[in-house]
């Protein structure tokens, strides 16, 4: 057979273009990469789906630290808006007036506006703690890594912090009430009535108090700096009796008050001097990668944002005060605010760098909350123990012993001027504790400008269902 | 399986070199092709009219006499093709005779139509303008570069694409524009910026992170105030941009072509005499709109700083002070007023044989900012190389690097860096000008002294980038009206970004923080891969006189994303120091992973009959690593039929060339960006303990990835003269399964969901006129009228509506509700728990206006006119400047109460920042001579073939009753909902310069 030059030109072609075929599949072939893509996980964090299967130990403890740092989380912003609503502090910011028009009142409406100004501190912050805790308790019922004693300081910690957070949305809603049963986020329980709710997340406490006998001598997982005097189940459940302490008197059970104080000894101490008063839980600041003191601003700076002091803390202060150095600090030159009528004398002097803790609760609480829950019971002796816990404040602050009239009137009227001064801008007490006894009429006379006191939040937008 | 991934992708590139190399001996059968081409009505020669073999793929392009000359064609009858701008394209055949010479003259009509000009329609094919069933937007060098000279592409289409919306991010030099081709896409949670596809690559089009939101104060990185990548391109050296704007069109792009696909492709060269042309640019650029800030007195002073208060005292002394010694500063003036040098060189050298052709090109291109020390450089060099190793194997190679410096500069949205903001808050009697030393005073009105943080401040980038494209088209197949073909490419886009941002630590603003100085590093590299490979099939069936044209195709497509960002951050730093071990804080800001891979296959089948009916099925399966399913291929199919009236028997009317019908469905999808489908543990850290804390994010377990279906109908008229046509189109684009955020009750501890909880539609009308209402030897007048109106609305919301976007309700935000377009802005004051309703950042219509007049031969006179219409605009500079009493308007006193307008506006709430932002610009003007052939090859005995010199203007005019710099602004660069915010943002400028043109 004779090939023409042409059909061998052809033959050659398509050997050519089967080798080239061959090669082609064989590539593809060899490089399964380019047709079976393995899955991509997440190469930036862990996923919760990890954590929720029988997590390790060292799973568990992150999962508790990173419940500290949710319960830290918003400390700082808390402070500036109740203490703002309070008119304990204004805050300046240069580029934003809202903190001044919306915060006091000047413009916005706290208890309208569904989304009202940077109010997350009070309301979805807390709660994504809660869900951090609630993350936590469930981690704990799915693990085979921890002893029962082990489970219980965990679940005794989670539900003490727990109660710790439900306290802030509750007070900030109040009569709106809020949500208690939020563990499964697809299915959230209904809104409870302030009281309801109250009553909810004291059981809670108590059932961490509970989970904290059972939990033995030591916790398996370390806490921060700030909570280093309740690194143990015992001392865990002392805190636990403190925070349920308060919220004793946000209910009005000045006897269930007494109960807790006298369950959270010895952090509870009925004694005098600085250090006895700030004996307490902490939340720990540090540097990067950790998280600086929101409320620290070097003295005399002049920062585009700062929490001043509001000029009626300065002047309705008690001559000779211990505070009023400790805590307020006289700048070189004052700052001005388009929307404050005055200008600023005092910034805060609490915290002396970046790393300062801010407190979480202290015994100088407890012990105003012993002398008011002592008032109120009544009766002499109580009245008289009640002015003894008084004195021990006025005595830490150079201050002489009381010396007005010894009744429920004139003694409730001293622990507010005591816990304004004593528990300045850390919680948001002075709203709070003005709105307990109808008085918030008080802050407004203080107000200085034609601004709002608000008596709580809008239920927030996202509660909502409509804008 | 990264590696794997990589590696086999640039196998792919070695296994295209493996084709290209058995050489198969070529034919001693070979001819030569030589002709001249004219205009049909003048007899002028037309230079740069583009020749083409389509069978061989090989061309030439007529020098300056008309002339072309192409060897080496294989003998036989070829398909031949001319085009060019302006002109109907030719197409006929060509028989060649081996060894002999062959003379091929061609007249090309005048026309406004481009019936033959080639336009994308599989990933692997293209066709006829006229056969095509889309509206596909086609615009060549001419039209982009040809008038002004465009710093970047984005800012070289602006205005230029019917149904297309670009919003300029500001006037930053180095541009952000973000791109909306046919409305909105996605609510946020997908790509709402166009796939961009360069000579076959993926290009990386992300806004770089570089933490200027963390130094100046801001939140969220989105308000870092990047340029958008595309920046990087070179427009000089773009051929022609094909926009792909709806689903209908951009269905075999699959899953990521829901915002639309735009194919880029750049010069080549073509066979015949080496052509070298240079030009050069050089211009300046000044602001466009000075506000002119209000002036002061004292009542006014005791009005802004408090009545009889300290400051108020301070600053009544400087004002007297300023006015004794007649130094009042225009501040706005000192910060804007720098005239801003333009220099753009480019250089190419292009030419080749009918075997390799090649297209290589230099360029330099320097723009600096109406503020000092701002600007924005480009240095690229490009190889483009085609060659022909048979007649059955082509190869093309485009490779591109690129370098690119920024100085962003400081402005928008942040107190402790902006300057922008700072000279708002500056009234005209501070003091700010630095001593004899250097020493800049403090700023008593704002915590940073804006000239200060202009001299010391850095905000830089510098981008070193690399593109590198390979295709073979090797021919397996060709006898008896089959042919097959396989065409492979590969593409890769390594970009490697640093910037740098960083206060020193003397300035006023750092002073007044714990750590003074600050400076964050950031280091993104980024690489995608991507290969393709399609085997096309082409055959013809049917008798001579009844044939159909049948191509079908299939296809494999792989795409690879590898990008990873570094971001370290000192506070605390030794003066002078920037590098972060010179600080007493030192910070791994941020370290972001991306992994992405995703995977096509591709069928297509179209019949042509006879160009009177042409239709086109086709599908796409893919899957993505984006998704939260990752394993699952989602369908996109599309379908689309062209009737081309004017083609039938029947049809009787002569005065009409093209009457075309056509309708084109699609389906397209959209990905999640990354990190959306992980539920994630985040880290914190307390008292040196590393913590997890639940993300406040969580996902819907049955998460789909979005989708879009684009159906469009349309029309396209031509006059047989060639004198006008006109293209209209309706279209109908759906996008459903929206993945939202969807705000979860605050109570669960979960901020947001990621779920597919929404439907939304846009419709919209195109329509473009062309008109050439002057032809005279000496005067003709092209013209281009555009108009499109898109109407966004949400048709389906699974969630409650709810607010998105911006600063809040009190500062205007959008509207996410059933019946409501997403662009809608509302605001306080709440009315019967309602928002108030302000309008919408969508215009109702935009139009623009292109002439192109050509006078005596040798002038050339163009404009661009764009005109868009009853969008709204947030100015929040207004808060700024009201607050500080430098707005125009502060002094004045509209309702006569005695308070200035200032302090008393009579907008409430969020109405009081929603501006009109309805604008008329002359975006493009310019006016070009070219040197007489004849004079200049007298002069330089040919050595110059031709010389045009131009003098061109952008943004010369803008009309706007906006109350800010320019209406056109974005605060958060390339979002999807939140373009039209403007906090304090740079400037816009006007750009004038002189061109010159040399071609050797």
């Amino acid at each position: 057979m004779i090939f023409k030059p042409d059909t061998y030109f052809i033959m050659k072609r398509s050997i050519y273009h089967i080798s080239t075929a061959v090669v082609f599949v064989l590539f593809f072939v060899s490089c399964d990469s380019l047709l079976n893509v393995a899955p991509v996980t997440d190469p930036n964090n862990p996923s919760v789906e990890q954590v929720t299967q029988n997590a390790t130990k060292s799973e568990i403890q992150s999962l508790v630290t990173g419940l500290e740092v949710r319960n830290r989380q918003g400390a700082g912003s808390r402070i500036e808006l109740l203490g703002s609503f309070g008119r304990e502090v204004w805050i300046f910011d240069f580029i934003d007036g809202r903190f001044m028009t919306e915060w006091l009142g000047i413009s916005g409406n706290a208890e309208e506006n569904p989304s009202f100004f940077a109010d997350g501190s009070v309301y979805s912050t807390p709660y994504t703690a809660i869900r951090q805790a609630n993350l936590l308790l469930k981690v704990v019922e799915n693990t085979d890594n921890l002893s029962e004693q082990e489970k219980e300081g965990v679940r005794g910690f989670a539900k003490t912090i727990k109660g710790y957070q439900f306290l802030i949305p509750l007070l900030a809603q109040y009569e709106n009430g809020i949500r208690v049963d939020v563990s499964d986020p697809n299915n959230l329980g209904p809104f409870l009535s302030y009281d309801e709710a109250l009553s909810e997340i004291r059981a809670m406490l108590d059932s961490g108090y509970q989970h904290l006998q059972n939990a033995g001598d030591n916790f398996f997982f370390a806490l921060s700096e700030g909570l280093s005097n309740f690194s143990n189940p015992a001392a865990m459940a002392q805190l636990n009796r403190a925070i349920a302490a308060r919220a004793a008197v946000y209910a009005e059970d000045w006897q269930g008050a007494l109960d807790a104080l006298a369950d959270a000894e010895p952090f509870f101490e009925l004694a005098a001097g600085e250090a006895v008063m700030n004996k307490g839980a902490y939340f720990s600041y540090g540097e990067p990668p950790g998280m600086f003191n929101p409320l620290f601003w070097p003295r005399n700076s002049v920062p585009d944002h700062i929490m001043v002091v509001h000029p009626s803390v300065i002047e309705d202060t008690l001559a000779g005060d211990l505070r009023i150095d400790r805590k307020f600090f006289l700048r070189d030159t004052p700052l001005n605010n388009p929307n404050a009528p005055v200008p600023v004398h005092y910034q805060g002097n609490r915290f002396a760098t970046t790393q300062s803790p801010i407190p979480m609760i202290r015994n100088e609480e407890l012990i105003l909350i012993y002398a008011e829950a002592k008032t109120q019971l009544g009766g002499a002796a109580n009245l008289s123990d009640a002015v003894d816990a008084i004195n021990l404040i006025r005595n830490t602050w150079n201050l002489a012993d009381y010396s007005g009239s010894v009744t429920q009137t004139a003694l409730i009227d001293e622990i507010l001027l005591q816990r304004r001064y004593s528990l300045w801008a850390e919680w948001g007490h002075r709203w709070i504790d003005m709105r307990r006894y109808g008085r918030l009429d008080e802050i407004a006379q203080n107000d200085m400008l034609v601004g709002t006191i608000f008596t709580q939040f809008a239920r927030p937008e996202s509660e909502q269902g409509q804008n | 399986m990264k590696n794997r991934s990589l590696i086999c992708s640039t196998l792919l590139l070695f296994v295209i070199g493996f084709f290209a190399s058995p050489v198969i001996a070529q034919s001693a059968q070979e001819g030569s092709l030589q002709g001249v081409v004219t205009d049909a009505e003048t007899g002028d020669p037309l230079p740069g009219v583009n020749i083409y073999l389509s069978d061989l793929q090989i061309g030439a392009a007529t020098d300056t006499e008309g002339n072309f000359e192409i060897d080496n064609i294989p003998a036989g009858s070829h398909p031949i093709r001319a085009s060019f701008i302006g002109y109907q394209t030719f197409e006929g055949t060509v028989t060649i005779t081996p060894s002999e010479i062959t003379t091929l003259d061609i007249q090309l009509k005048p026309s406004s139509l481009q019936l033959g000009e080639l336009v994308v329609s599989g990933v692997a094919t293209s066709v006829k303008r006229g056969n095509l069933a889309n509206a596909v937007a086609k615009i060549d060098a001419e039209e982009l570069t040809g008038s002004i000279s465009p710093p970047t592409v984005a800012s070289a289409l602006q205005g230029k694409i019917v149904g297309t919306n670009m919003v300029s991010a500001g006037g930053a030099p180095g541009g952000g524009v973000d791109i909306k081709l046919r409305g909105i896409s996605t609510l946020g949670a997908g790509s709402s910026q166009p796939l961009i596809i360069v000579d076959g690559v993926y290009l990386n089009n992300t806004e770089l992170q570089t933490g200027l939101s963390a130094v100046s104060g801001q939140a969220s990185a989105a308000q870092d105030d990047g340029a958008n990548r595309l920046a990087d391109l070179n427009p000089d050296a773009i051929a022609s941009i094909e926009i792909l704007k709806g689903p209908s069109a951009a269905a075999i792009y699959g899953a990521r072509a829901n915002a639309g696909v735009v194919i880029i492709k750049t010069k080549r060269g073509s066979a015949g005499e080496t052509q070298v042309s240079f030009n050069q640019d050089v211009g300046y650029s000044t602001m466009l709109n000075k506000l002119n800030y209000a002036s002061w007195s004292e009542e006014k002073i005791e009005r802004v700083f408090g009545e009889g208060t300290a400051l108020a005292q301070t600053a009544k002394e400087a004002y007297r002070n300023a006015v004794a010694n007649g130094n009042l500063h225009d501040y706005e003036d000192v910060i804007y007023g720098n005239e801003g040098r333009i220099l753009n060189t480019q250089l190419s050298v292009s030419g080749g044989n009918s075997r390799t052709q090649f297209f290589v090109s230099g360029s330099f291109m320097d723009e600096e900012g109406i503020i000092r020390k701002t600007g924005f450089s480009r240095r690229s060099i490009r190889a483009n190389i085609d060659h022909r190793l048979s007649d059955y194997v082509r190869i093309s190679s485009s490779s591109n690097y690129i370098n690119t410096e920024s100085q962003r500069g400081w402005t928008g949205n942040g107190s402790a860096g902006s300057v922008a903001q700072a000279v708002k808050y500056t009234p005209n009697f501070a003091q700010l000008f630095p001593d004899g030393n250097g020493n800049y005073p403090d700023n008593p009105y704002f915590q940073l002294n804006p000239l200060e943080l202009i001299e010391y401040g850095l905000n830089d980038q510098d981008v070193n980038r690399f593109l590198q494209s390979l295709t073979a088209d090797v021919t397996l197949y060709n006898q008896n009206q089959h042919s097959l073909r396989l065409d492979l490419t590969a593409g890769l886009d390594f970009m490697n970004s640093t910037t740098m941002v960083y206060q020193p630590p003397f300035i006023q603003y750092q002073q007044s923080l714990p750590n003074p100085g600050d400076v964050i590093h950031s280091t993104t590299k980024a690489l995608n891969l991507n290969a393709q490979a399609f085997l096309i099939y082409n055959t013809t069936v049917g008798s001579d006189d009844n044939s159909y044209d049948l191509t079908s195709q299939i296809g494999y497509a792989h795409f690879y994303k590898d990008q990873q960002l570094q971001q370290v951050r000192g506070r605390g730093l030794i003066p002078g120091q920037t590098n972060v071990e010179n600080a007493s804080l030192q910070e791994i800001y941020n370290q972001f992973f991306q992994s992405v891979t995703d995977v096509g296959y591709i069928a297509q089948q179209k019949v042509n009959w006879e160009d009177k009916v042409i239709a086109t099925v086709g599908a796409r399966l893919d899957r993505s690593t984006l998704n939260a399913d990752q394993e699952h291929f989602y369908f996109f199919p599309k379908a689309s039929l062209a009737l081309n009236l004017a083609n039938f028997d029947f049809w009787g009317v002569e005065q009409l060339q093209q009457f075309k019908l056509r309708v084109a469905y699609g389906e397209t999808g959209g990905l999640p960006s990354f990190g959306a489908t992980f539920e994630a543990l985040n880290s914190g850290v307390i008292s040196g303990n590393l913590g997890l804390v639940r993300s406040s994010r969580t996902v819907d377990p049955n998460l789909r990835p979005e989708t879009a279906s684009g159906l469009e109908f349309g029309t396209d008229i031509g006059l047989s003269s060639g004198r006008a046509s006109i293209s209209a189109t309706y279209y109908i684009k759906s996008v459903y399964d929206l993945i939202l955020d969807q705000q979860l009750p605050s109570s669960s501890g979960l901020q947001v969901m990621a779920t597919n909880a929404a439907d939304l539609q846009n419709r919209g009308i195109e329509l473009s006129l062309n008109v050439i209402p002057i032809q005279t030897d000496n005067f003709v007048w092209n013209a281009t009228l555009n108009w499109w109106k898109n109407d966004a609305e949400i048709t389906n919301l699974k969630v409650p509506p709810f607010t998105t976007g911006g600063f809040g309700a009190a500062l205007g935000t959008f509207y996410i509700a059933e019946g409501y377009s997403p662009t809608t802005i509302v605001g306080t004051p709440v009315e019967n728990g309602r928002f108030t309703f302000y309008g919408n950042t969508q215009p109702d219509f935009q139009s623009s206006f292109f002439s192109n007049i050509h006078l005596f031969g040798n002038w050339e006179f163009n404009f661009l006119w764009s005109l868009s219409y009853g969008q709204k605009a947030i100015n929040l500079s207004l808060l700024f400047s009201d607050g500080a009493g430098t707005t125009p308007d502060w002094n004045g006193d509209y309702d006569g109460d005695g308070v200035p307008n200032g302090m008393d506006r009579q907008e409430e709430g969020a109405g009081l920042y929603v501006d009109d932002a309805t604008y008329l610009k002359l975006r493009e003007t310019s006016l070009y001579y070219t040197v007489p052939s004849q004079f200049l090859s007298d002069l330089s005995n040919d050595a110059v073939k031709g010389v045009r010199l131009g003098v061109s203007g952008s943004n010369l005019l803008l009309f706007s009753g906006y109350s800010g710099y320019d209406p056109e602004v974005s605060e958060f660069g390339n979002s999807a909902l939140q373009t039209g915010i403007g906090v304090a943002p740079y400037p816009s400028a006007r750009q004038v310069m002189f061109h010159v043109e040399f071609d050797f």
